[in-house]
């Protein structure tokens, strides 16, 4: 099956689930301003395209996305290099690490908006707090794996151990940093939309779809919203796999499969990396 | 019907090399559980040091908003685990707060596990499936779960079928996609092998497709775990709920009762680091053997 097959087909499949959510809708299961068909719907959704308020209210989401998984970068990459390279500080920070991890992020919402209100400082810090973990433990994952004959080389070049890290560890680690970035990107999303869909006022996605389901009627907002929102997350994870791919060609299939192979079976490191070097899998975090 | 030859072939097979390398191995272990013990004191020695920091500095600063960790431990145990013997030491409050909400997140996960599982096996099977099957796949992982709980509270309006729509329908993409993708790389010399060996299509999916894709599923199970803890939480957050763990979370939000908040979070914590490593030893059992055992009685079905 040639590209162009596979496209058609897929185009193909789209339509069907098109078709089948249309016939749902009009078929009158459920009632009409329930589900509505999704012709209706997807009409709406390019009409918001045209919102400026709604424009609006996606660029605040985007903006408060972008400052919490900038910020979950700044600290989740050096924090994992440091855990990485001396084990010590990792058996040390170990625990707490794991005792703060299994928390499902979306149960701090009411505390944070206790702390510090319900306004962008509790939602950038929410998706913060959740997109730490995939980046820390991709990148404590990605040192793990680098080549040792490499770094012993260097090390007899006389190489001191910043150089080490620098010239092997670092490239080595960056295709799984940015794997866990890609995680980290998604998961950010759903933080943010679930804050503003329970802060229910100010601007923002969420904040969109929380309004309209309180509207009569609103199903049909309701679902436009749910559509911008997957478009959202499809944009932004297709965008960072095709820069992952730019960026580093050196990563062979080879290490894509090692990190499978590793990944899927045992390890203390819980669910890290199935694949976490892979474009397809995603490390089954709990966030 | 092929456990006979297995059962005895292997202990002899794997007795000899253990004869021959006993006292090496013996000295192996004993220094690398010396260096793992060391790690574990060292990790157990940082803990209750962050925690006693914390002690301390919450005594000193009296915040209404960080309260001492024995505090807060004390009320986990007094609002929930201070019941009678008969009751598994669970208290009223307990009964009506954390099982609601463990039924219906277990529910939603044994559904989409299920779910998951058989449509991407389907799904898997057939190159043109895949192909068909995978951009409206992709959008669906795409969405983030939460947006769609608003359109299930319209749907199923407030209650268990609303939560337990959220949970399987945000938790079953993870699961389908892995499965697909692991039934699709099922090894195609072993496929042509079970072709020969003429193995009815049950047989294949159990002996062969099932145990090469396991992996795979295991690590969207594990996905799809977090995503129905994520889910249960945040389909009980939403006003109009009546129980469960997360109405606990917001009741005490709205009465600013930062210690059963904590308490709350500390029991979630508890609950998602336990059925994190409940779902991996199940995994380290299915697939440590799983894989090798399942193709080896594949091939000697006839």
């Amino acid at each position: 099956m040639n590209r162009r097959q596979e496209l058609g087909l897929g185009g193909l499949g789209v339509l069907l689930a098109f078709g089948i959510c249309e016939a749902v809708g009009r078929a009158g299961l459920v009632r009409r301003s329930y589900l509505p068909p999704a012709s209706e719907v997807l009409s709406r959704a390019v009409e918001l395209a045209g919102d400026r308020a709604f424009l609006d209210g996606v660029g605040v989401t985007l903006r408060a996305w972008a400052l919490g998984l900038g910020l979950a970068c700044a600290i989740a990459i050096p924090l994992g290099l440091l855990l990485g390279s001396v084990p010590v500080v990792d058996d040390a920070v170990r625990a707490v690490i794991e005792f703060l991890r299994p928390l499902p992020s979306v149960a701090l919402i009411p505390l944070v908006s206790l702390l510090l209100g319900s306004g962008t400082e509790t939602e950038v810090a929410l998706i913060t707090y959740a997109s730490v973990w995939p980046i820390l433990f991709n990148t404590v994952y990605g040192l793990g794996e680098t080549d040792p004959l490499a770094k012993d080389t260097l090390r007899a070049f006389g190489f001191g151990r910043l150089s080490v890290l620098l010239r092997v560890e670092l490239p080595g680690t960056a295709p799984f940093i940015a794997a866990g970035v890609r995680i980290s990107a998604s998961i950010a999303l759903v933080l943010a939309v679930a804050t503003e869909l329970l802060s229910g006022f100010g601007q923002g996605l969420g904040i969109f779809i929380a309004q309209a389901q309180l509207a009569t009627d609103g199903t049909r907002d309701v679902l436009a919203g749910v559509v911008w929102a997957g478009v959202l997350g499809l944009v932004i994870n297709g965008v960072l796999v095709w820069g992952e791919r730019r960026v580093f060609p050196w990563t062979p299939e080879r290490r894509e499969r090692a990190g499978e192979a590793t990944g899927s079976g045992d390890g203390p490191g819980t669910g890290r990396p199935a694949g976490s070097g892979g474009d397809r899998a995603e490390g089954g975090l709990p966030t | 019907m092929s456990k006979a030859p297995n059962s005895v072939t292997r202990p002899a097979g794997r007795s000899r090399p253990l004869i021959r390398g006993t006292a090496g191995r013996a000295a192996h272990l004993t220094r690398s559980a010396v260096v793992l013990a060391r790690g574990a004191l060292l990790r157990w020695l940082v803990l209750v040091l962050a925690l006693a920091a914390w002690q301390l500095a919450a005594r000193v600063h009296g915040s209404v908003y960080f309260p001492p960790p024995a505090r807060i431990a004390h009320h986990a145990y007094d609002l929930w685990f201070s019941g009678p013997v008969g009751h598994l030491f669970l208290t009223p409050a307990a009964v009506d707060t954390i099982l609601p909400s463990l039924g219906r997140m277990s529910a939603g996960f044994a559904l989409a596990a299920v779910a998951g599982i058989a449509l991407g096996v389907a799904v898997g099977r057939s190159r043109r499936a895949y192909v068909l099957c995978n951009p409206v796949l992709q959008f669906a992982r795409a969405v983030p779960p939460p947006a769609l709980v608003p359109v299930f509270v319209v749907v199923f309006d407030f209650g268990t079928p609303m939560q337990l729509a959220s949970i399987v329908f945000s938790a079953v993409w993870p699961v389908l996609i892995n499965t697909a993708e692991g039934a699709r790389d099922t090894d195609p010399l072993r496929l042509d092998v079970a072709a020969v060996l003429r193995l009815t299509a049950p047989e294949r999916l159990w002996f062969l497709l099932l145990p090469s894709a396991l992996p795979r599923i295991f690590a969207g199970l594990r996905l799809s775990l977090s995503l129905c803890l994520i889910l249960m939480v945040f389909s009980e957050l939403l006003p109009g709920t009546a129980n469960g763990i997360g109405f606990a979370l917001t009741d005490a939000q709205s009465r600013s009762d930062l210690l059963t908040v904590w308490a709350v979070l500390v029991l979630l914590g508890a609950l998602g680091y336990l059925l994190n490593t409940g779902l991996l030893a199940v995994e380290k059992r299915l697939t440590g053997r799983g894989s090798s055992k399942g193709s080896r009685n594949g091939r000697s079905t006839t």
